[in-house]
């Protein structure tokens, strides 16, 4: 039990205009409610109202010319097996969505509270800028949309607004071979990724016409290795491009020492996943 | 064999089964008295600090509060029964002094009327602490002079022991090696938090506490003498108990003794009930210890000399530890045959959190040295690492030489040629190592440890076997039962001797107004100290029993027999008479008779049989990440006679699964005194889809002191696991790790010193 | 503080409480109703002794609120039996012998109550993934698998009669 989570007011807006103007006019001591899964673990203090998010209709994966349109209060047990991210690349979202915790925690969490929660080790997150997804928000005054990338700018810290509230997630029209590979404290499903990292490989007649590599849990937010990227551009993608790229993948990430794992171990085994997992786009790719 | 028993080696479901599996089943957390208050603790931030001032102003005046006591007012329980026996040394049993010794210790205790005023209530105690100047690494407490964690310095316990002439049994060998091995803080982490209790006082004075203890009848007696009551004025009762694996043997630290205080105090009952990140910082915790072990042996492989030196880490209060390093003693020197031991253990104090029993209790550790350093041996020789063990290990015939007892039961090698055929040993050593990132390599391991304390603590059972007026059997015993299944044991020894079907046994919860003295639920004791005493128990009541159905029949005693509930004459089955009906006549129908049928026993076991196992393990060794997966485990135990089987298969795989985790996950991880890994996210437990292929061997050698022949098992499963996986390690990449835990990283920063794979 | 009065279904029955915002389902199953079958191991989603199912679903209690609970149908341990009878997972465990403290079992027979309801045919490795909510420190999970393959089968043998 803890004495300092004690909200003393829980509402259920059914519109998102309810829910972005409690949102304004609690001026930042309200927290949305959705899975659960992170916020009743780390019971902040300072909260005096809770909104759940749960009656807003933000549950729904559906595709709209090209772009798969997923609610934020889907559940991931729904992103681990919808139709519509069956075949690659999408399935990598899935595939990262497998790897998150156990399957009932997957029932309860939601794709968009493991993108506001802002964790750099955040699985979902990785596999999403992969496949370059972008966010939209809502807000009284209206809404916008950025991609990914540009959402998170800290640990558990996003560009959100106190009145801003996530709805949607959506990713573009994409190809290629994606993969994602979790590295935990030992080979177990439950643990938050000591490294993780999602790479996509769009190839033409052998040669890389696109990439991503995408890292996780080695910075401060997810980033892209954009250098390791640039080497794989228009070369033939053979064993010894991806180890150069893994290497320099290396080199871009700026992991720090804590409880799971020390620094120098995160650097090594980022080379090492990225190549096992440019390996398995690679393949996905010619398939 | 197993035909000619009725129910002893049979699968039984437990007689608890039913309870567990619908939600019935009634832990301490799940108990509720009318009119509770909640307690909560304020623990010290501080590793080594004094209490100076207590400023609980502002917390009294909050609605809801009812009382509170400190570690001034009230004796902390430190050591255990090995000062039971000696009245001079009870100050040492009890602590009373303002000073917290570890982040965690507990300061004070608050009790109001809901768990979260009560938790209010301490956040708003102020308390002033002189920091004093702690001892953070045990190799620091001998040398500080500076600091003195307890009254008598900084030294917990030390013992020294000489077995033949150890230098020249060096001289005689022909290899000598000399290695250090170092283990790690491991945490019982039981699914049911330590602990839960609620104590509270009747209108006389007298107090009824539940709480889980693996030690009913002596925790009744710590708890009596802390409150300066007579020990019946004190009530124990255990209700289910959700785990314990050693964490619950005595009282818990701040719990049992400041919640009756507390409720003496609030004129109340009192529910205090540790948190999670509660258990991890502040209950015992497994000793960690720095092993330097020294063996020589000659070229073929006999051990000649073997040294043993010991660190052991005992933290902030030191419960369990001269039993703990005992252990080390009598299984470091108890395996193996060796005529020349020089074996010293020194345990320290530091500001840590506490230490205490845990499963194995000093086995585990020494264990891990002795067996890593058996495997160095066997490679370095040549000779296969079961052929080592086999020419050493001390077996059937052999004495003892801590306990100066003859071994009567060994079932070794057949543990070892089960395991090995099961697991596949010959074809798996011969194979050659594989390409690729990821290699293959197997382990084995082997282990003694002893059944009970009887000689070494007192170790008294008892029992009693009432028949009642239907025929139907009621089994008292103060056995707790925390998982292993040894209530169902009991009563099917019950059921075995008397001649009553299984199902008409019932059997009573540990509670010390009614279940009669007993040692408590550790050592791996219950089924056979447990065991016997049921069984003489339900003897004497079969010989009454027998008594009055000869008067009836008409025949002498020794010419009948008993089964399922039915008395016959051996020879003639056809005069007969069923135990119920006889029962209701001399109970109820005969009005010049109206007894009943009691069979009682009380007493010790005749000998601390020890109980073999061999391991083997499978492991794959991912050489980019430092991953390791173990494939396969094959454990084989010798456990005399199996009582039922089904209990000991689960012992043995959740034994494995836990030395598994001792091995490669689990360690309590501190900076400066401070447990960084309070919760399950960050101390790692194995779970159902990290398990790989497991296989229990029930091997039955017939302890002859033993009920049916039994003896223990319990805790031995998880001894030898860590080894064999380190072992298995060793083979795989050919690293040694002498380092427990085996975390990815420290296997590939040891592939590193030695520049990779070698072939 | 505004107290929240809902309306939760629970092994059937329709109950109304009047709940704290930030109280867990779990305190409102455990103390409220006096369910203490569903059991709190370390009330941060790990460990899986507080699993329920609501909606079918396996859900854990101590990381739901009460309030998100309203309207809601929530099967816990107690509501498996029917009458004596046992339900078949119950009767696994209990002839597998794969309940040793028993304090994991409520939450283990839950996750795989809602297994069998989605997969009634699950493979050995599904049943272990799945069972990954549930932390056990006694079993080694080996006979809690067995025992959930065993109930596997005849609820299936039973649904084809």
């Amino acid at each position: 039990m803890s004495i300092s989570f004690t909200p003393s007011a829980y509402y259920r807006p059914d519109s998102l205009r309810e829910a972005v103007a409690l949102l304004s006019n609690l001026r930042g001591k309200a927290r949305l409610i959705a899975g659960g899964t992170d916020l009743l673990v780390m019971k902040p203090s300072g909260v005096d109202a809770l909104i759940d998010v749960g009656v807003l209709n933000l549950n729904y994966i559906k595709k709209k010319e090209g772009t798969i349109c997923i609610g934020a209060a889907t559940t991931v047990d729904l992103v681990e097996n919808s139709p519509l991210l069956a075949g690659w690349p999408y399935q990598v979202l899935p595939e990262a969505a497998k790897s998150m915790a156990t399957p009932t925690i997957r029932n309860m969490a939601t794709i968009g509270g493991n993108v506001c929660n802002g964790s750099p080790a955040a699985d979902l997150c990785l596999a999403l800028m992969a496949l370059d997804a972008s966010v939209s928000l809502v807000a009284p005054k209206g809404g916008r949309t950025l991609p990914l990338k540009d959402f998170h700018v800290g640990v558990n810290r996003t560009v959100l607004a106190e009145d801003e509230l996530l709805a949607e997630v959506l990713i573009p029209k994409s190809a290629g071979g994606a993969s994602f590979l979790k590295l935990r404290r030992h080979q177990t499903a439950v643990d938050i990724a000591v490294v993780n990292v999602s790479t996509r490989l769009n190839c033409v007649n052998g040669r890389c016409v696109d990439a991503r590599i995408v890292l996780g849990a080695v910075a401060e937010k997810q980033i892209c290795a954009q250098k390791a990227q640039g080497l794989l551009l228009n070369q033939i993608v053979d064993p010894g491009v991806i180890q150069k790229a893994a290497e320099q993948a290396a080199e871009e990430a700026r992991p720090i020492d804590d409880i799971r794992a020390s620094a120098s171990y995160r650097k090594r085994m980022v080379a090492v996943l990225v190549r096992r997992s440019l390996e398995l786009s690679a393949g996905r790719c010619r398939a | 064999m197993s035909d000619q028993f009725s129910v002893i080696g049979k699968k039984v479901a437990r007689i608890d089964a039913v309870d567990k599996t619908t939600g019935g089943a009634k832990y301490a957390p799940d108990l509720n008295v009318r009119g509770m208050l909640h307690a909560a603790l304020l623990r010290s931030p501080h590793p080594h600090a004094r209490v100076l001032k207590i400023d609980a102003t502002r917390a009294k005046s909050l609605k809801g509060f009812r009382a509170m006591v400190t570690i001034e007012e009230l004796p902390r329980v430190v050591g255990y029964w090995f000062l039971l026996r000696s009245e001079k040394k009870e100050k040492d049993m009890f602590l009373r002094d303002n000073a917290v010794r570890f982040i965690g210790d507990p300061v004070l205790a608050v009790a109001a009327e809901d768990e979260e005023t009560a938790l209010k209530a301490v956040s708003m105690i102020e308390v002033s602490y002189e920091p004093l100047p702690s001892i953070l690494d045990p190799n620091d407490a001998l040398d500080r002079k500076d600091v003195k964690i307890h009254e008598k310095g900084n030294t917990a316990f030390h013992v020294t022991k000489h077995f033949g002439n150890i230098e020249q049994g060096f001289r005689e060998a022909d290899y000598v090696v000399e290695n250090r091995f170092v283990t790690s803080k491991q945490k019982h982490a039981s699914l049911e938090p330590i602990g839960t209790c609620i104590a509270e006082f009747d209108a006389a004075g007298k107090l009824t506490v539940h709480t889980s203890t693996q030690l009913p009848n002596w925790s009744q007696i710590y708890l009596a003498r802390a409150l300066g009551l007579p020990n019946t004025k004190v009530r124990i009762i255990k209700p289910y108990t959700g785990g314990a694996f050693g964490g619950r043997c005595g009282l818990i630290h701040g719990l049992e003794v400041m919640c009756s205080f507390l409720s003496r105090k609030a004129g109340k009952p009192v529910r205090m009930s540790f948190s999670r990140s509660e258990d991890f910082i502040g209950t015992e915790t497994r000793h960690p210890m720095t092993i330097d072990i020294k063996t020589g042996v000659t070229k073929e492989g006999i051990l000649t000399a073997n040294s043993i030196k010991i660190l052991a880490n005992a933290g902030a209060y030191s419960t369990h530890t001269v039993g703990v390093l005992a252990d080390c003693l009598s299984t470091g020197v108890g395996l193996y045959r060796c005529p020349n031991v020089f074996f010293d253990a020194a345990a320290v104090y530091t500001n840590q959190s506490l230490t205490g029993a845990f499963r194995g209790y000093g086995n585990p550790q020494l264990n891990f040295a002795q067996e890593s350093q058996m495997d160095i041996i066997a490679r370095d020789l040549g000779v296969d690492p079961v052929e080592l063990r086999l020419k050493n290990y001390r077996g059937l015939g052999e004495i003892d030489p801590i306990f100066v007892d003859e071994i009567r039961s060994d079932g070794l090698k057949e543990c070892l040629s089960k395991a090995s055929e099961a697991f596949g040993w010959k074809d798996k050593t011969s194979r050659r190592r594989a390409e690729g990132a990821k290699k293959r390599g197997v382990g084995m391991a082997i282990m003694l440890h002893g059944t009970g304390a009887a000689g070494a603590l007192p170790d008294p059972a008892s029992a009693t076997v009432m028949i009642s007026s239907d025929g139907s059997v009621h089994l008292v015993t103060a056995a707790s039962d925390e998982g292993q299944g040894n209530r169902t044991a009991l009563a099917q020894i019950t059921a075995e001797e008397l001649g009553v079907p299984f199902e008409q046994i019932s059997v009573s919860m540990p509670d010390t107004d009614v279940t009669p003295l007993d040692g408590g639920t550790h050592g791996s004791r219950q089924t056979y100290a447990g065991g016997l005493a049921v069984k003489k128990a339900a003897e004497d009541a079969k010989r009454k029993l027998l008594a009055f159905a000869s008067e009836q029949l008409g025949t002498s005693e020794g010419d009948l027999g008993t089964k399922d509930g039915i008395i016959f004459k051996v020879r003639d089955p056809s005069v007969r008479l069923k135990i119920g009906d006889l029962m209701r006549r001399i109970q109820i129908g005969d009005m010049s008779i109206c007894q009943q049928v009691i069979g009682v026993s009380s007493g010790v076991a005749p000998a601390m049989p020890g109980y073999y196992g061999a391991t083997f393990v499978e492991v794959e060794v991912d050489t980019e990440t430092g991953e390791v997966r173990v494939v396969k485990v094959v454990g084989a135990f010798d456990v005399g006679k199996a009582i039922n089987p089904s209990n000991i298969e689960g012992q043995i795989t959740g034994g494995a699964v836990m030395g598994i985790g001792w091995a490669l996950t689990e360690e309590l991880l501190l900076r400066e005194g401070k447990i960084l890994n309070d919760s399950f996210r960050d101390y790692r437990i194995l779970r159902a889809c990290d398990v790989g292929e497991i296989v229990p061997i029930i091997v039955e050698s017939n302890e002859p002191t033993g009920p049916f022949g039994a003896k223990g098992v319990g805790e031995g499963t998880m001894v030898g696991v860590a080894p064999a996986v380190a072992n298995a390690i060793y083979d795989a990449i050919g690293v040694r790790m002498k380092e427990l835990c085996i975390t990815p990283e420290k296997l590939l920063e040891a592939l590193d010193r030695i520049g990779g794979v070698k072939n | 503080m505004t107290e929240i009065p809902i309306r939760i279904c629970v092994n059937g029955e329709w109950r109304d409480l009047t709940v704290k915002p930030y109280e867990r389902l779990v305190d409102s199953l455990r103390e409220r109703l006096g369910m203490t079958g569903t059991k709190v191991g370390c009330g941060e989603g790990e460990c899986g002794a507080c699993t329920v199912n609501i909606d079918g679903k396996a859900v854990l209690s101590c990381l739901t609120l009460a309030a998100q609970a309203d309207g809601k149908q929530i099967k816990t341990i107690e509501g498996l039996r029917k009458g004596a009878e046992l339900h078949p997972i119950q009767k696994a465990f209990v002839e597998e012998g794969a309940a040793q403290c028993g304090f994991c079992t409520p939450g283990m027979i839950m996750t795989a109550e809602a297994m069998l309801g989605q997969d009634p045919n699950p493979s050995e490795e599904n049943v272990r993934k799945t069972l990954a909510n549930n932390l056990c420190r006694c079993t080694g999970y080996d006979k809690p698998v067995k025992a959930i393959l065993k109930a596997a089968r005849e609820l299936r043998g039973a649904n084809h009669e």
